[in-house]
């Protein structure tokens, strides 16, 4: 697991997705598109959290997640039953994501405290 | 049935009492000594963050717009290793280092000057009033239910003893509290969904009940559509990282090694916990749509309406009881983050020295929820849309700061208190033209004022330029280095 190092001096990529972040979030309230938005939690979540020294890798395949997921449920609308799309929700929103991210972090929890 | 809610009333006021001797100095009073090892640290924290907001409040809401209510609760299934990520290393070490008490002493400490402290301090006051308004309403909901040992006097000996353990033990009794609260909750949200998949087993087929639906309630963005789901979503998955009477807990941890299993234990009793939401809500909304159970009168009863026509009798006293306890929780927590604000951090920052500041704690707790009763009678709004305005200013106004700011060398005091006071100032104007009508956002009000403080963060922070040498404290090194 690589851990990318605490941003004393952010670099040009921190810096880069949070504006990106900044400015989907701003775009996503003004405007109200969802595809904005669903931009914004794929930047925005794991974005805080590797600015905060998480896993990387992770983190990269979480935001992919998030974006897959979400869009999934935004195209699929209409073309699968309503309560296969809600059932589909909580499996890739909530169940999935939450066995997977605390379990990376206790597994990586030894290197994180050392830092 | 009275007898298990006056057992319930006298653990309480025991821990109380002992909370009223062993809370001798602050570091007790506001942070329970900093004592908290694994257990301890999951229950209060998940009995802080399940509230009325959750046992009321969510099952109203998925009755009235349905699935995309969700949207809310699942990013508990992940905030728990954000938080640990983003803030449990900077809130520790600072406040072991500095001394700081409260979160607001840990801005003082990485932001210097008297600013972000000042505006952090007064939206945390503005907070509480508004969330200790949300239990109270949710309080009120479950003393006009249709059980027959709800009544105005049960509920109001319970806020008696909730005003009496938080003023006289703080944060220590709150903790103590919450452990045992937490239990219950978790009790409760489970056999609540046992008896509820019992209930949908008599249930007609479900296409004969879509034609007596609110179009989309079924689907994943509910009635409300995507961009308002997703606003949620975002507003919730971030803010969660500026709720202060959750994060506080950062800093009364024993050591950092009791965290290793936080995230997992914290999430899956956020999802049992969280179960309520949909048992309850889903389950009513279904009966009506059945015939067979009258729609209730207003969406917050859905939830006394479950209990009363799904659930056997014998469970109601307990499952009261456990919808009590997650109220008092959650209230007693933000009664002891007010009260810091008001007793510690506002005197200090305006230069007043407080010659009793454990008694101030205790004045600052009774007037908190003193002013929280005020508002709850004087609004006729949904618990979860008071919740969600509530949550929303902690994270308009703290989330930038405490996400980027503990982290970023680059932000510095002015970046920081100009994100806080336009989080503070967007939050309260646009959440005030929403509802008043002023106002139709697509989004929430609150993630507008989210991207209003992060960008102000942002974009201030780049154009000043700052960096660790020119513009941190020593609390910032702490946190970069």
């Amino acid at each position: 697991m690589t851990f990318p190092t605490i941003p004393k001096h952010p670099s040009a990529a921190g810096i880069a997705a949070s504006l990106a972040f900044g400015l989907a979030l701003a775009g996503g309230a003004w405007t109200g598109n969802a595809w904005v938005l669903v931009g914004a939690a794929g930047i925005g979540l794991p974005l805080v959290a590797w600015l905060a020294a998480g896993p990387g890798r992770l983190l990269l395949g979480f935001s992919i997640w998030l974006f897959a997921v979400l869009g999934a449920l935004i195209l699929l609308q209409g073309h699968l039953p309503a309560l296969v799309l809600s059932l589909l929700m909580l499996a890739g929103v909530w169940l999935i994501p939450m066995l997977l991210l605390p379990l990376v972090f206790a597994r990586s929890f030894d290197e994180w405290i050392r830092r | 049935m009275m007898a298990v809610g006056i057992a319930y009333l006298l653990v309480l006021l025991a821990i109380g009492l002992y909370s009223l001797r062993a809370s001798r100095d602050p570091g007790g009073y506001f942070l329970a000594g900093r004592s908290l090892g694994l257990v301890v640290a999951v229950l209060s924290t998940l009995a802080s963050i399940m509230s009325g907001f959750v046992f009321v409040g969510g099952p109203g809401l998925f009755h009235r717009v349905g699935f995309g209510s969700l949207w809310i609760i699942l990013s508990g299934s992940f905030t728990g290793a954000l938080m640990c990520w983003v803030l449990a290393k900077p809130l520790f070490r600072i406040s072991r280092r500095h001394g700081s008490l409260t979160l607001t002493e840990v801005l003082r400490n990485r932001f210097p000057g008297r600013w972000t402290a000042l505006v952090t301090a007064i939206a945390i006051v503005i907070g509480v009033v508004g969330y200790l308004a949300v239990q109270l309403k949710a309080l009120a909901v479950i003393a006009s239910s249709a059980l027959p040992f709800s009544s105005d006097a049960a509920v109001l000996t319970a806020v008696l003893v909730l005003v009496f353990y938080s003023a006289a033990g703080g944060n220590l009794a709150g903790v103590m509290t919450d452990v045992l609260q937490g239990v219950l909750m978790l009790w409760v949200s489970s056999f609540a969904l046992v008896f509820a998949v019992q209930a949908w087993g008599d249930l007609p087929p479900l296409d004969s009940l879509y034609g007596s639906l609110p179009e989309g309630w079924l689907g994943p963005w509910g009635t409300v559509g995507p961009a308002m789901a997703l606003g949620w979503f975002l507003v919730f998955a971030l803010g969660s990282m500026a709720q202060p009477h959750v994060i506080n807990r950062f800093m009364m941890i024993r050591d950092l090694s009791v965290l290793r299993w936080f995230p997992l234990l914290l999430a899956s009793g956020m999802l049992v916990c969280g179960m309520i939401w949909i048992s309850a809500g889903f389950t009513v909304r279904m009966l009506n749509a059945a015939g067979t159970l009258a729609a209730p009168s207003h969406p917050d009863e859905a939830l006394p309406l479950f209990l009363a026509a799904v659930t056997p009798a014998w469970f109601w006293p307990l499952a009261y009881v456990g919808v009590v306890a997650a109220i008092m929780s959650t209230a007693d927590s933000f009664a002891g983050v007010g009260s810091a604000c008001l007793a510690r951090d506002l005197p200090q920052l305006v230069g007043w020295r407080l010659r009793r500041p454990l008694a101030a704690g205790r004045i600052a707790t009774v007037g908190l929820f003193s002013v929280a009763g005020f508002l709850a009678a004087g609004t006729d709004q949904l618990t979860a849309y008071l919740g969600v305005a509530a949550f929303g200013v902690f994270a308009a106004c703290l989330g930038p700061v405490l996400i980027l700011g503990l982290h970023w060398a680059g932000a510095g005091s002015v970046a920081a208190g100009v994100s806080v006071t336009g989080g503070l100032v967007a939050g309260l104007v646009l959440e005030w033209a929403v509802w008043s009508g002023r106002l139709t956002l697509p989004v929430p009000a609150s993630l507008a004022a989210l991207a209003v403080s992060l960008n102000l963060l942002l974009w201030v922070g780049l154009a000043l330029k700052n960096t660790p040498a020119g513009s941190s404290t020593s609390a910032a090194r702490d946190v970069v280095t």
